[in-house]
């Protein structure tokens, strides 16, 4: 028998992030009946209740926090295997999870301005969050392939519902159907992958699958066997949106909420890639089929770069701009892997660049919850025509944020840049390397482009006051992720040292 | 070899009935085919080998189709509450 009891410190963290999940869901089901009994009339009203749920659950996943550093640095000198082999815990593997749920808590204090602009209940909106960040969480722990599908479905099945839940929208239906049916499509492939790999095996442990997969010689085992991963592959490439499977992502990253859109672009982004790190990258090496696996993520992470950047240079609204941006963003982190020269600081460069796009993005859309009220989404670049005048402080915040998008120094994209071109330039390919940084050139256009509206253009009409509710959880937002954005860009070297912490855990 | 070209088929039976039939149920169960026909695959293989992990991931395919489709016609019916129509070219809100 495998063990079935297990030190619980391991899973401390994911524990407290389902009981945040219970007490949510509680609070969601008594908050009107008891402030209404309290005779509180002001609290029962819609608009404070949605203030008070996102701060429990702000309150709520501050402390998940707590508990998975408390517990991740305690627990962080060994490394083991739970639950009949099928997640991993202990060491590096905190930083990852707190990673997420800090994109989660920033996702939240802009929602909290955000849902002020809805006419549905809030509690609803955290509550399907915080699924999807514990499906995050247990992604990336993953050591199965069953506990990959589960908890791929596990952050995906929530998001589907939160781009629907957006009202007023005649964007958010469409985009939520067309979101559901491709991620459907690409599970299938997903599968279709597990399935070939557990035929070709007789395991659904990844790290015993990886070790008896054989190629050396070209049979009909080998050939399922490589099919396998490239199915697996586009399965995976669908969730982090890599051309030709990110077809939905500017659909719906424009139709969703902007913290929802802010959420997914970050969250799932990374989430999907420690899993492709942790198949592809991995310390065993598929042999003579190592070639054909670098010449896919070469093709498609160029292509992905080139698209991505060059689409994004003809859009009008910023959301959009800005989703065409995430796809050349997983080009960049694919690229990362095209030498498959299987060495931790290939895991390590694309973490990196993950948890650096996720303070970036989140600042970036952050300004765009900034500018949201009743009667305007700010989506399009019009929206942000001479914002700088009259609110300087946030037009300060979205030119930090596109200089870390551009890559210029002393952001933290031009860091992570930097170490995803080490990565090219160590595995010899030299015209990549080229193509990528003439493309990171062409998004320059693009992304200062939007400082010159803000700063250099009057505004069309009269800027509209946006009104001053829950605009301080907005602001604490932008702050944090701000100040990460700088520092992490000054100073890398802490940042460098949390990923290769995280990839020792991957590798 | 036989059960694998089953699978082969009826998988892109499925991914032919999301790309052709263009109204949302159809997709929706194009992309259920695809999932069924990996569950035959899992099952064969689980045979095979003699163990049941493949199994198990079938039980848990079904578990996840169902609360797939649970999300999903609840987002179909509200589009067709608003739009009146099912069929895809007719939402023309967005375009890339």
């Amino acid at each position: 028998m495998n063990q079935i009891s297990f030190d619980p410190a391991f899973l401390m963290g994911e524990i407290s992030l389902v009981a945040l999940i219970v007490i949510m869901a509680l609070v969601d089901a008594f908050q009107k009946p008891i402030f209404a009994l309290m005779g509180n009339e002001k609290s029962s009203k819609l608009d404070s209740r949605n203030i008070q749920a996102s701060w429990i659950t702000t309150i709520g996943l501050i402390a998940v926090a707590v508990v998975y550093f408390v517990f991740g640095r305690a627990t962080s000198g060994e490394e083991v295997v739970l639950m009949n082999n099928s997640l991993i815990a202990g060491g590096g593997m905190y930083i990852g999870k707190l990673a997420l749920i800090g994109a989660g808590i920033l996702a939240v204090l802009m929602s909290s301005r955000y849902t002020l602009t809805q006419t549905t209940p809030a509690m609803d909106y955290y509550l399907l969050l915080c699924f999807s960040l514990l499906g995050a969480v247990t992604l990336i722990a993953a050591e199965n392939l069953l506990m990959v599908f589960l908890s791929l479905e596990m952050m995906s099945i929530p998001i589907y519902a939160l781009v629907g839940l957006k009202k007023f929208s005649p964007r958010a239906g469409e985009s939520a159907a067309k979101y559901l049916l491709l991620g459907g499509f690409s599970s299938g492939f997903l599968l279709l992958g597990i399935s070939f790999l557990y035929g070709t095996t007789g395991s659904l442990v990844i790290s015993e699958v990886l070790s008896q997969l054989n190629f050396v010689n070209i049979n009909s085992i080998s050939f399922l066997s490589g099919m396998g991963l490239i199915f697996l592959f586009i399965g995976l490439a669908f969730k982090v949106s890599m051309v030709p499977f990110h077809a939905w992502t500017p659909d719906v990253y424009e139709g969703a909420g902007t913290p929802v859109t802010a959420f997914m672009s970050v969250g799932i982004k990374l989430a999907a890639f420690a899993v492709i790190l942790k198949i592809f990258s991995c310390m065993e090496s598929f042999g003579e089929f190592d070639s054909v696996l670098s010449v896919i993520f070469m093709f498609f992470s160029l292509i992905t770069v080139i698209y991505g950047n060059s689409v994004a240079l003809v859009q009008k609204n910023v959301k959009r701009m800005l989703a065409y941006s995430s796809i050349a963003h997983a080009g960049y982190m694919g690229l990362a892997l095209a030498p498959m020269h299987h060495k931790i600081q290939t895991i390590q460069s694309v973490l990196f660049y993950g948890i650096g796009y996720i303070a970036m993005n989140m600042l970036a859309f952050g300004v765009l919850v900034y500018f949201t009220h009743k009667e305007n989404y700010c989506e399009t670049l019009d929206d942000l025509k001479g914002i700088a005048k009259k609110y300087p402080g946030a037009a300060a915040m979205m030119t930090i944020a596109m200089f870390s998008l551009a890559g210029l120094p002393p952001a933290v994209g031009f860091v992570g840049k930097v170490q995803i071109f080490i990565q090219l330039l160590e595995g010899k390919m030299y015209i990549t390397a080229i193509i990528a940084l003439l493309f990171s050139l062409v998004a320059l256009y693009f992304y200062i482009n939007v400082i010159v509206v803000m700063y250099m253009r009057d505004p069309e009409k009269e800027t509209a006051d946006i009104g001053k509710q829950a605009i301080g959880p907005v602001w604490i937002s932008l702050a944090l992720s701000a100040l990460f954005v700088l520092i992490m860009g000054l100073l890398p070297s802490s940042l460098l040292k949390w990923s290769l912490d995280w990839a020792e855990m991957i590798f | 070899m036989f059960t694998i070209s089953v699978v082969i088929v009826l998988f892109f039976l499925g991914i032919i009935t999301f790309i052709f039939r263009r109204t949302l149920l159809h997709m929706l169960m194009g992309v259920e085919l695809m999932l069924n026909a990996v569950n035959l695959n899992l099952i064969y293989f689980s045979r095979l080998h003699q163990n049941l992990e493949g199994q198990i991931l079938s039980l848990m395919i079904f578990v996840v189709a169902a609360c797939e489709v649970a999300v999903g016609i609840a987002i179909i019916v509200r589009l067709f509450k608003r739009t009146g129509t099912l069929g895809v070219e007719t939402y023309t809100e967005e375009r890339g």
